[in-house]
């Protein structure tokens, strides 16, 4: 055994337990998949190439719901989810855990915003040929807001390019936290690395791709 | 002119949902604040402003600097400290949870590799019969043993704790007088700290849902008494004292011996002085 593979041996007894199972597995899977997602769209959306226009919005949905879908994995981890709140009301600013809290938080409600504002003269269009409750349903979306003049419109798209800028950030801040989150544990050498947020963004990019495809 | 007044209509109602969230927001983080606060006051935590007397009347934390020694040279592997340890402080009674354990360090004739085993060993197991009784069985019997020793590990209690520094809440601190402990009430259970010792001293506890770690027996040291493990141990391996104090045991051992401590590449400047270690030690 120790010829074919010589860093196997003793463990501590208390490592026998795998502390981290395989919810913080999917955690950082969940996240990839929503900054590859988000990163197809902002292709379109701030570079302007138009051979991602077709999927740009299918793009960025997903991205919202994978994102809506995130903290589940993690609150499931805890050994007291109820607690879960404090790492936001007493941040402990040492550690990286502490800003999963405010990365997901800023990032969702730009994602929800984002969507809005790209499906906003879509859904004014549904209300307004719509009838019943489907109109009350659509009304309700845009906010009671029915304005599609040019000049809205402009308004629309130059706080979408703000948004989709401010975005990229934010989506690759937060997973690259998450490689930071591994590559800070110095007593895991098969962890620590510098690299770390740098090869969790390149694969969630892959991944994220590779997800549209899919879809 | 209508589009006007939609738009002002809009930036209306953009206002006041505005305010209404920022407020709902500022409601509802003054009242977690203040319940936290009333916690705080029960529980008597250090952050009330007590600067003497901690955690109870008659002890003064910052009188004490504690520091643990273990002379490996004298272990001999009878676990009573660990059935001491799991006694006092409750720990869950299988393999696999220990706020402090023995490694036993066998070298036999002819190999150049050394053996380590310890309680989750699964021969050991099958020697104690069970999970909940800790004993080493006789596998080097009929070997030549050239070189055999046992290594008594718990919690380092860290000048710098890497534990500490990546709790995302601040459940965990290092104290006063030099002990790396938890709150149990505020512990999210999330187990980054499990996973930052290079010590493998910190475990997850399934009772409790929170991380669990060696307190040297904060509640017995605080009242004059020694942690349990010190306590049991029938050949003085393990030593424990106040560093302020230059006559305590903990201060003798330093000045007489060359003592010192595991993993000091890690940084994290460790007060469990050891003397009797082989390179071969993790």
């Amino acid at each position: 055994m120790i010829e074919i593979a010589p860093y196997t041996g003793y463990v501590y007894p208390n490592e026998t337990i795998i502390p981290w199972g395989v919810l913080i597995v999917i955690y950082p899977y969940l996240t990839g998949l929503v900054a590859g997602a988000f990163t197809v769209s902002s292709l379109y959306h701030v570079f302007g190439m138009q051979q991602f226009k077709p999927v740009a919005r299918l793009a960025l949905l997903t991205s919202l719901s994978v994102m809506i879908f995130v903290p589940t994995p993690l609150l499931l981890h805890l050994g007291h989810p109820e607690r879960a709140h404090y790492s936001m009301i007493t941040p402990h600013l040492t550690s990286a855990f502490a800003m999963f809290g405010f990365f997901a938080a800023f990032y969702t409600i730009l994602l929800i915003l984002e969507v809005w504002f790209v499906f906003r003269i879509d859904n004014v269009a549904r209300a307004q040929n719509s009838t019943g409750l489907a109109r009350i349903f659509y009304r309700t979306v845009t906010l009671w807001s029915d304005d599609i003049s040019p000049r809205a419109r402009a308004i629309d798209s130059k706080l979408l390019l703000i948004l989709a800028i401010v975005g990229i950030p934010s989506a690759h801040g937060l997973h690259g936290y998450i490689g930071f989150v591994y590559g800070s544990l110095k007593a895991r050498q098969w962890w620590e690395s510098d690299l770390m947020p740098i090869i969790f963004l390149f694969s969630a990019i892959v991944s994220g791709i590779a997800l549209l495809m899919v879809l | 002119m209508d589009n006007d007044r939609k738009k002002t209509e809009r930036r209306k109602f953009l206002c006041a949902t505005g305010k209404a969230i920022a407020g709902l927001g500022v409601v509802a983080s003054g009242g977690s604040l203040l319940a936290r606060g009333a916690n705080k006051a029960d529980a008597k935590t250090p952050a009330d402003g007590i600067t003497g007397s901690f955690p109870t009347p008659e002890y003064d934390w910052t009188k004490h600097r504690w520091a643990y020694g273990i002379d490996a040279t004298k272990c001999i592997g009878c676990l009573r400290c660990v059935e001491a340890c799991k006694a006092e402080n409750g720990v869950a009674a299988d393999a696999h949870h220990f706020r402090t354990w023995v490694e036993r360090y066998v070298r036999l004739e002819g190999e150049d590799k050394t053996h380590i085993d310890s309680h989750a060993d699964p021969r050991n197991i099958a020697a104690s019969g069970s999970e909940s009784e800790y004993r080493f069985d006789n596998r080097y019997n009929n070997e030549k043993v050239t070189k055999a020793f046992f290594v008594p590990k718990m919690c380092n209690h860290c000048v710098h704790p890497p534990c500490v520094q990546v709790c995302p809440v601040g459940a965990t601190f290092r104290t006063e007088d030099g002990v790396v402990l938890i709150d149990h009430d505020y512990c999210i259970g999330c187990r980054y700290c499990v996973q930052a010792c290079p010590y493998g001293a910190r475990f997850f506890s399934e009772e409790k849902g929170t991380s669990d770690k060696c307190t040297w027996c904060y509640h017995r040291i605080t009242k004059g008494l020694k942690p349990a493990c010190v306590e049991v141990c029938p050949t003085g391996t393990r030593v424990f004292g106040d560093l302020n104090d230059s006559s305590s045991p903990i201060s003798e051992f330093i000045r007489d011996n060359r003592v010192q401590v595991l993993k000091p590449e890690t940084g994290n400047a460790p007060m469990c002085f050891y003397i009797g270690l082989d390179k071969d030690v993790l």
